[in-house]
């Protein structure tokens, strides 16, 4: 009688050496995709709230008005929102550019968009002229009629 | 005799590696429950483009939502709708627990300015002077 000896059944295998290999990679992946909501924005602080005031020489301001419209002033000189950053460094760079400081002024109805540009701007010419941000925000004013 | 001088078969040693996923798997499950979404929602808004926008520390930051309907202003901070009036109070008590507390305005662009210009001075009667006025980075501003 042929009887056959039972073949040894192999248990099947699933390689595993690699599957951490795998795991990691996801690992990676998530670590690398999930984006970490960074924040950008233009700093600032504010003025103190204080009851005696602190005496500045007004010639060391220099008024920068916004109106509703958009447009500019500098010290009442009308100057386009894109040349303001190149106005204030030429004033950065007079004699007495170390003491200035600018006060921006806008307009009550102005965009809070035309407010930050000129700050941009503002910002762009201390950080050309490496000096000391110095950069304050007025209340604003009635709009003219 | 012979057989005491013979050499020893080396088997080549094996680390198991049946486990690393599991570690990995592990590791991965960890950092995906430790990062913390944002959960705030917020206002719709449209904020405003700067070229010298810088990033800012998270870490003490609250924010301050402020957009318009009509020609009302409207503030929101942690998802709720405050009058202006009420901003002192709120960061008031933000800036108690948390003294380093620093103000996000998140502004929409076509806000007037006289609501942030309130805002501010809200913020100013509470004592918080560090603000950042939120900005996307640009490289050239349209």
């Amino acid at each position: 009688m042929l009887f056959k000896r039972k073949k040894k059944v192999e248990k099947p295998d699933i390689p595993t050496a690699s599957l951490g290999d795998i795991t990691f990679l996801m690992l990676i992946f998530f670590l690398v995709t999930s984006s970490f909501n960074t924040e950008m924005g233009l700093q600032i602080v504010l003025p103190e709230e204080s009851k005696e005031t602190i005496t500045v020489l007004s010639k060391n301001i220099v008024h920068v008005r916004i109106n509703r419209f958009g447009d500019v002033r500098i010290e009442n000189d009308p100057v386009e929102w894109t040349s303001v950053a190149d106005k204030a460094m030429e004033l950065l760079n007079q004699p007495n550019g170390d003491s200035l400081i600018f006060s921006i002024i806008p307009t009550r109805s102005a965009k809070y968009d035309y407010m930050i540009r000129v700050f941009d701007q503002l910002k762009i010419a201390f950080e050309k002229t490496q000096k000391k941000e110095k950069i304050s925000l007025s209340p604003a004013e009635d709009d003219e009629m | 005799m012979r057989k005491h001088f013979g050499k020893v078969e080396d088997s080549s040693p094996s680390i198991p590696t049946s486990t690393t996923s599991d570690i990995v798997f592990l590791l991965l499950i960890f950092f995906m429950v430790t990062t913390v979404f944002r959960t705030e929602q917020g206002l719709r808004i449209d904020l405003p483009q700067a070229l010298s926008s810088k990033k800012i520390e998270t870490k003490n930051l609250t924010h301050v939502w402020i957009g318009y309907d009509g020609d009302r202003g409207v503030v929101s901070i942690d998802d709720r709708i405050v009058p202006i009036g009420q901003i002192k109070n709120i960061i008031e008590q933000k800036k108690r627990v948390n003294p380093n507390l620093i103000v996000s305005i998140m502004a929409d662009r076509n806000t007037p300015y006289w609501i942030s210009n309130d805002v501010f001075g809200q913020l100013i009667k509470a004592n918080a002077l560090h603000v950042s006025l939120s900005a996307k980075k640009v490289n050239a501003i349209k």
